[in-house]
């Protein structure tokens, strides 16, 4: 039998031996209790600290996602955007619709006193009494306007006010974006074309996206360019 | 530090140090849990039972009172050992017995236990030839089964490194002797 294996044996029997012996209590003393689980202040730490530890990952989560507000009265400064004209844009020819002028009272042809003129005769006269050949032009011409009850019925079946860009908020920009349009096959506002080239692009941008989402019926759909006025406002 | 908060057995040093900075006896009932035992065990060998209780009730009695002191111990371990066996000693001073129990040191056991015992287990046989051995040699056979070095043994007892290494070469032939070889 070697020496290493009798040490084993040794320190076998020793370990024996302790686990026998069974050590008397002392007093007051609250061990096993201590053993069986945590403090419950030991729990409410734990889940404060958990608590804590997720509001700062939320708090620079926010900070992040938000663009921070210099001065934050700017952003409750009261606001709206309101559309101030829907329509069909005339054409330039009806724009300029001929009227027909009135043409002033024909004078009373007098026989001329001078009867002695004998080279005028009566009958040339009163054929001059015909209309201003101008008239004579333009009269087949003038189309009194059609008032076309479908044309003027056009609206869009959804509408989408724009939101009034927070970066023209805090710069405080305010004005009128004008835009051109025509109605697709589909009913989509396509072809927009800004008017008021002054007003800031922010505007414009906001505007056009907000148009963009506005839908008609597909009836409605023709070459007829539309126009509509989009006022940001900012009140003092 | 952290894994700290999750593992209530943290290192006795620790634990200690905890105590006496708070006063809570948490920690200390923690680190009653880890030696009590092993302490009772120790004292129990060298002494009865009544006795065995008195010793480790002074000894975790004597912990309580370094609070305030507040030296740092490097070795829990050994400092709780030193104490309860500072405590037995005083207590055989006291009554008389130490010089009795000095006497017999180095003493090789020469006759045999295992035709007495024969019948009897293996644990049987050794606890009975542990009782045998003379108070040193069991002492550091004692505490190099609880895992000190030879060198802690040495500081604990205040005795030299050879005195040690001899005192348990001793302590372990004896064993061998008494209890033999297991077939």
């Amino acid at each position: 039998m070697s020496a290493d294996s009798f040490d084993k044996e040794l320190s076998g029997l020793y370990q024996q031996r302790k686990d026998q012996i069974k050590a008397p209590e002392l007093v007051g003393d609250s061990t096993k209790k201590m053993h069986v689980k945590r403090s419950p202040w030991h729990t409410l730490a734990l889940l404060l600290t958990g608590g804590a530890a997720s509001f700062g990952i939320m708090a620079i989560v926010t900070h992040f996602a938000a663009p921070p507000a210099h001065n934050s009265a700017k952003h409750y400064q009261p606001h709206s955007v309101r559309i101030i004209e829907l329509g069909e844009v005339k054409p330039q020819a009806e724009a300029l619709l001929p009227v027909t002028p009135r043409l002033p009272p024909q004078p009373e042809s007098l026989p001329p006193k001078t009867l002695g003129n004998s080279l005028v005769k009566q009958e040339q006269i009163v054929l001059l009494k015909a209309e201003l050949p101008a008239q004579k032009v333009f009269n087949p011409l003038v189309k009194i306007p059609k008032i076309n009850a479908k044309l003027v019925a056009i609206n869009p079946i959804h509408k989408v006010m724009p939101e009034y860009p927070k970066s023209a908020l805090h710069e405080q920009k305010s004005g009128t974006v004008k835009l051109q349009y025509i109605i697709s096959d589909e009913g989509k506002a396509v072809d927009i074309t800004n008017l008021n080239k002054q007003v800031d692009r922010v505007l414009v941008r906001s505007a056009k996206k907000a148009l963009t989402q506005w839908r008609y019926a597909k009836e409605n759909s023709s070459s007829q360019i539309l126009e509509v006025e989009f006022e940001f406002n900012l009140e003092k | 530090m952290i894994k700290g908060w999750y593992n209530p057995k943290s290192s006795p040093e620790k634990l200690l140090a905890s105590y006496l900075a708070t006063g809570k006896n948490k920690y200390l009932s923690l680190l009653v849990a880890q030696f009590h035992l092993s302490l009772y065990h120790y004292v129990l060998s060298q002494s009865n039972k009544e006795l065995a209780e008195d010793i480790v009730q002074t000894t975790w009695l004597k912990v309580m009172q370094t609070q305030g002191r507040n030296k740092a111990q490097t070795n829990v371990k050994s400092w709780l050992f030193t104490i309860a066996r500072n405590s037995l000693i005083d207590e055989f001073r006291r009554q008389k017995k130490w010089q009795v129990q000095l006497l017999d040191e180095n003493k090789v056991l020469t006759e045999n236990l295992e035709k007495s015992i024969q019948a009897a287990d293996r644990l049987t046989q050794f606890n009975a030839a542990l009782e045998q051995l003379p108070f040193l040699q069991k002492e550091a056979f004692i505490f190099q089964q609880e895992g000190f070095s030879v060198l802690e043994i040495s500081m604990l007892t205040d005795d030299s490194f050879e005195t040690i290494k001899s005192r348990l070469r001793y302590a372990r032939n004896n064993l061998h002797h008494l209890i033999g070889s297991q077939s």
